[in-house]
């Protein structure tokens, strides 16, 4: 059973939002549960970090909304992650049985070719590993 | 103080169990009046949202009451039977979090919820939630002496309330 006004609303909430109030909540539940075991208290953490209480107080109880800046000041002086971001490692996927290669064209526009005159190949008298080299 | 129902309000999440409080002859519980008031208010559409999914998602569904979620006022401490279970506000509030229910949070699987409204006032007690906060307390009050004399009891998963004759059904 659910109210039905609770189910209509989450019925119309957008993805982000749910994302949002995830995340807002295990940064709340992550930052007291290390104070915790730290034993800081707010003035502790306000006097470590020389901000006033007040302003301490503001940011654990979510009067204030978190920074970049205020995680990385409270990671610092915590000792310990707040936050990570998933880092992903550039990987090739190959189909097998086919190998992958990669062209490069340069593809020049508007140029008139210059006529060259070819190379008059002339066979080698005497054969050596640079025979083809030009 | 008037009779009231002790009925569900969301029950679908694995970890904890929301009730409410409707007033006996009424047709809306005091917490779907919140939710009514807020949900076609384009001031309130996205904040409303937030709560919704706090509740029923969050700590319904993945981290259930834990007490970090909740803020308690001291007013509300000379509760009985003791500073045990004190009516709480959903600490849903950063950067000025326009809204505020009122809940009495029993464990971490079990919360009644309130009423509440918009944040006129840093306190739960001020501003124009005051009413309600008041209201919030006295049926607080009257839940936790009911268990106090056994009028209901908690089943044993801590998931649900009961009346002396194990009925679902509760008037307080």
């Amino acid at each position: 059973m659910r109210s039905k006004v609770l189910q209509r609303i989450l019925d119309k909430t957008p993805k982000d939002v749910e994302i949002f109030v995830d995340k807002y909540a295990d940064l709340v539940l992550r930052i007291n549960q290390i104070l915790r075991e730290k034993g800081y208290t707010q003035k502790s953490l306000a006097d470590k970090l020389e901000k006033k209480p007040s302003e301490i107080h503001k940011w654990l109880s979510g009067e204030h909304n978190f920074t970049l800046r205020s995680i990385a000041k409270l990671e610092a002086e915590l000792g310990e992650t707040i936050l990570e971001v998933p880092v992903r490692k550039p990987v090739t996927e190959f189909n097998s049985h086919y190998e992958k290669t990669t062209y490069t064209f340069t593809v020049y526009r508007n140029v008139t070719p210059r006529k060259e005159k070819a190379k008059d190949w002339k066979f080698a008298t005497t054969h050596t590993e640079l025979n083809n080299v030009g | 103080m008037n009779i009231f129902a002790l009925e569900k309000f969301d029950e679908q999440g694995s970890l904890c169990t929301f009730y409410t409080v409707r007033w006996e002859k009424a047709e809306n519980n005091e917490t779907d009046k919140l939710f009514n008031k807020y949900e076609n208010d384009s001031n309130f559409e996205r904040p409303i949202q937030e709560l919704a999914v706090f509740l029923a998602k969050k700590i319904g569904n993945d981290k259930g009451a834990l007490e970090d979620f909740f803020r308690f006022e001291n007013t509300a401490q000379a509760l009985p039977p003791s500073g045990k279970h004190k009516v709480g506000e959903l600490t849903i509030n950063y950067g000025n979090f326009p809204l505020r229910l009122y809940c009495l949070r029993i464990s971490d699987s079990l919360v009644v919820l309130f009423n509440g409204g918009e944040k006129t006032n840093r306190s739960a007690q001020g501003g124009n939630t005051s009413m309600v906060f008041v209201e919030a307390n006295q049926f607080a009050k009257r839940i936790l002496e009911a268990l106090r004399t056994n009028e209901i009891h908690i089943t044993p998963n801590e998931r649900e309330f009961r009346n002396f004759n194990e009925s679902e059904e509760i008037f307080l």
